[in-house]
């Protein structure tokens, strides 16, 4: 069975990577949080009944450790290292504008509430209404109209960063 | 829309960084084997040991009360046994057997709540399950403090019947020194007792306060996008 679990999270890594990604904000706490991923799944691994993808699966689990995990303080948290991370796209000819307008939607999703950034992520991953719906338990309707609602607020929290 | 674009970026930046840090097998496994310092596993690890701890105090407590007291304290020790009452005997067996009742409900309670039914959960049902191990864990911290309690009150009447029989025997105190005596006593009890809670109330919201604040503000936030 072990074997089984290392293979397939071996193969399907980049979803806890991904989830780290969005909840922390510092390399630390990605490594600690990363850590917890794989200890609660491999304790989930014998109540996985391939109902549903593994994948998907893998996603509720991340994501409910993600938000069941504790968010330090922003004073023993280590400053977000915005600027590492540039979301450059690599065929595109250099825009600065842009960039920096990326890296000031990332600054945005990191505001975002725990509920909320796991309904961005799943919609940044191309999930549709129903597979959001299926990972998180929150109807399609509502992750429809909370989608719109985050669209909103990511803009606002934009808009007030650049005035700032 | 920017997010659209951000989209793109997010899935281009993602999927370079995670062949980047790709794991292998291996460290995969070492990573499980390693102890974990997220508030999941620590709080798990937290109510096991808080299980193990009430039963083995509570096997101490039954020790002592189905262990003569010959074989608990040296010989050289006068323990005046027979001045217990029959009263006082009954009230610690019924304290322990509610305590033992207790204790079987956490251990059912804490299987019935392990995490590792958090994936078959949605994220409501994950972060009530979090919360209500969160509770379990609350409870066990006050079982211990009534155990406490308990063998410190129920010793306190032993000792105050027994130290009220050999004075009897010796020369009749006067109603107001009794009277005096006691209050003293109880005042004394109730410092001890509401000090030892305060401590006990105030560490638990220290380790865990804000930890549940943040449990409950996202199960709030779940009941607002579902009304």
């Amino acid at each position: 069975m072990k074997e089984d679990f290392l293979r397939n999270i071996t193969q399907n890594q980049g979803i806890i990577h991904k989830v780290t990604r969005i909840y922390c904000d510092n390399e630390d706490d990605r490594k600690d949080l990363f850590q917890e991923i794989l200890i609660q799944l491999w304790r989930s691994y014998d109540k996985f009944r391939e109902q549903s993808k593994f994948s998907t699966w893998m996603y509720r689990v991340a994501i409910n450790t993600a938000i069941t995990n504790f968010k330090k303080d922003a004073k023993s948290r280590k400053k977000a290292e915005f600027g590492k991370d540039l979301y450059l796209l690599a065929d595109e000819p250099y825009d600065f504008e842009k960039e920096e307008h990326l890296n000031l939607l990332h600054k945005a999703i990191n505001q975002l509430t725990g509920i909320e950034k796991s309904i961005t992520l799943l919609y940044l991953e191309d999930k549709s209404y129903e597979e959001i719906s299926e990972i998180t338990g929150i109807s399609q309707n509502y992750v429809r109209v909370k989608m719109n609602r985050i669209k909103k607020k990511l803009e606002s929290l934009v808009k007030s960063s650049q005035i700032n | 829309m920017e997010l659209n674009e951000f989209k793109k970026a997010w899935q281009q930046a993602t999927s370079e960084k995670v062949l980047e840090k790709k794991l292998d097998a291996s460290k995969i496994n070492e990573m499980l084997h390693r102890r974990s310092t997220g508030i999941l596993s620590r709080l798990d690890r937290s109510v096991r040991f808080g299980i193990w701890f009430l039963v083995f105090f509570f096997s101490l407590t039954i020790a002592d009360q189905f262990l003569p007291a010959e074989a608990i304290f040296p010989a050289s020790w006068k323990v005046s046994i027979d001045l217990v009452p029959l009263w006082i005997n009954i009230l610690e067996w019924i304290v322990n057997l509610l305590l033992m009742f207790s204790i079987l409900i956490f251990i059912v309670r804490y299987r019935r709540l392990q995490l590792q039914t958090l994936a078959n959960q949605d994220l409501r049902g994950a972060i009530e399950k979090v919360l209500n191990l969160l509770d379990t864990f609350k409870k066990e911290f006050y079982l211990a403090l009534i155990m406490l309690m308990s063998g410190i009150g129920l010793g306190f009447l032993s000792g105050a019947h027994q130290g009220f029989e050999s004075i009897k025997m010796s020369q009749a105190p006067s109603t107001f020194a009794i009277i005096v005596v006691a209050v003293i006593m109880i005042i004394l009890l109730g410092l001890l007792i509401g000090s030892i809670f305060y401590i006990f109330h105030k560490g638990f919201n220290l380790l865990f306060g804000k930890y549940r604040d943040q449990l409950i503000l996202s199960l709030n936030e779940l009941q607002e996008i579902e009304e």
